[in-house]
């Protein structure tokens, strides 16, 4: 069990491809429906293939619309989610922000803000550029901006740890109010790269999914024999996190208790994962939380969809839970609103605690072949409803090696 | 003339900053329709691409809708050649 004082979570808020607040979202995850489509941009019909989990925003936004002016797409979705996730707690100008700390992960920051500059500037001559390229571009631009909006004093940093980035921000946020350092913070992560740079790099790299063109919305499949790799996604996820007797003394609604930040490196290779470095974080994770594999409920695996990363997360999971993991409901949600690097482990943990709190695994979507290297319970295709979960897990495994697994549990009423 | 580009720099507002374009007059104050400083440079920089022109580097702070659409304007008959009234 670890030292400090106990946190908790007060507000959550959303932007995904399959909600763009927490109660489309949970509909979402409780129908198994897929957010993936065609991406129509100017760009589209350079792209090998096109199925990305895409934002569509609402007419109604949380904050006046104006207020995203000047921000680059990253840090609009970031300002949304985290204003849901206030509002939530029921914090909106509340005093006790003045002296938040704000976390926030991000893997790529103003990719759009940096993609349309160099294309002023390359391609348009002039050497005209946008004056705002640095201030919409910078990586801590979301951190800053949800700041300014509640008026928090305590640190504010960006966590950049690629597919963890959020997971982290999270977890990091928890060893700040367990060691005292604020009573409240608003963590998360937000990434917005759907653009033609980043696109291209990442279809260089061979490792995105190859969709049906007829069916972009079945192109991502955990697990499955017939996956082909990861898609690419953007969105924003945040969670208020709160010092329990700070949250009970003001009568705050608290959705989970956060008891545990299990971290790793796999120090092996820069893409390949590694089962010694995903079952050391997830041990650690449960040492911090101090329970045993077998209390675990349900699992948000990190799941992408590739060949590889699928099996190695399979054999890690049986590695930790071993007899548990024959009967442990385990799920990608990626299947749905796809990959969201830096913003994804905020949105996965979200969906674990809405999974905990409404008694339901989300499903594996798109699982109609199953693999013989993937053999565990992933909730093939249709949520598992009317379950008792007491705690849960989320984990994700990053490019580079950076694990980051998070641990909630009910907490006592 | 002046009063077409009066009403299209208004629209160029209420378009960029999604805003209600019944509800903007050359007396509304930039600073209400909550637009900061950093927001309104973006916006001059993106009228200096559509309409073609460039502004001056320096220039009076712009208080009202009507501030923005003289500095427009003055932008934009410096570009054109001297005409009859």
């Amino acid at each position: 069990m670890p030292e400090g004082r106990t946190v908790c979570v007060t507000g959550m808020g959303v932007v995904s491809p399959i909600g763009t607040n927490i109660g489309e979202f949970l509909v979402s995850l409780q129908n198994g429906r897929s957010g993936i489509r065609a991406l129509r941009s100017d760009f589209s019909q350079r792209l090998a293939h096109n199925a990305f989990g895409v934002v569509e925003l609402p007419e109604q936004l949380p904050l006046p619309r104006a207020r995203l002016a000047g921000v680059d797409r990253f840090s609009a979705f970031a300002l949304i989610a985290a204003h849901e996730a206030v509002a939530d707690a029921g914090l909106a100008g509340a005093a006790c922000l003045e002296r938040a700390v704000v976390c926030v992960g991000t893997g790529l920051g103003g990719a759009e803000t940096l993609q349309h500059g160099y294309e002023e500037l390359l391609l348009r001559g002039g050497g005209r550029i946008n004056p705002l390229t640095v201030v919409k571009g910078m990586n801590n631009a979301a951190a800053a901006h949800i700041a300014i909006d509640f008026r928090c004093h305590g640190h504010s940093i960006t966590y950049s740890t690629a597919c963890s980035s959020s997971a982290i921000a999270i977890g990091e946020a928890l060893l700040a109010l367990r060691h005292g350092r604020a009573d409240v913070a608003i963590a998360g992560g937000a990434e917005a790269l759907l653009t033609l740079g980043t696109i291209a790099a990442w279809e260089a790299l061979r490792t995105l999914a190859i969709p049906d063109p007829a069916d972009p919305a079945t192109a991502c499949r955990p697990f499955a024999a017939d996956r082909t790799g990861l898609v690419l996604a953007e969105g924003a996820g945040f969670v208020l996190l709160e010092e329990e007797e700070h949250a009970r003394a003001r009568g705050a609604k608290i959705h989970a208790r956060l008891g545990g930040y299990g971290t790793s490196t796999d120090a092996t290779h820069m893409t390949k994962p590694d089962a010694l470095g995903q079952t050391a974080a997830m041990q650690a994770a449960l040492d911090d939380a101090g329970l045993r594999a077998a209390q675990i409920g349900y699992v948000n695996a990190h799941g992408t969809a590739t060949v590889a990363g699928d099996i190695i997360e399979t054999q890690a999971i049986k590695q930790i839970f071993g007899e548990h993991a024959k009967t442990l409901a385990v799920s990608s949600t990626k299947s749905m609103h796809g990959h969201l690097m830096g913003a994804t482990g905020a949105v996965e943990f979200i969906a674990s605690l809405l999974a905990m709190r409404e008694g339901f695994a989300p499903p594996t979507i798109n699982l109609h072949k199953p693999d013989p290297q993937c053999d565990l319970d992933y909730v093939a295709n249709r949520a598992r409803h009317g379950l008792q979960i007491e705690h849960v897990m989320s984990n994700s495994f990053a490019f580079g090696g950076s694990n980051a697994v998070l641990i909630a549990s009910r907490a006592p009423a | 003339m002046s009063a077409d580009l009066a009403g299209k720099i208004q629209s160029l507002i209420a378009e960029h900053f999604g805003l209600d374009l019944s509800k903007l007059t050359p007396e509304t104050q930039i600073a209400s329709l909550g637009i900061d400083s950093l927001a309104m440079i973006e916006f001059m920089f993106a009228v200096e691409e559509k309409l073609n022109i460039r502004m001056a580097d320096s220039r009076a702070p712009l208080v009202t809708v009507a501030d923005v659409i003289a500095e427009i304007e003055r932008a934009v008959r410096g570009q054109q050649p001297a005409q009859a009234a």
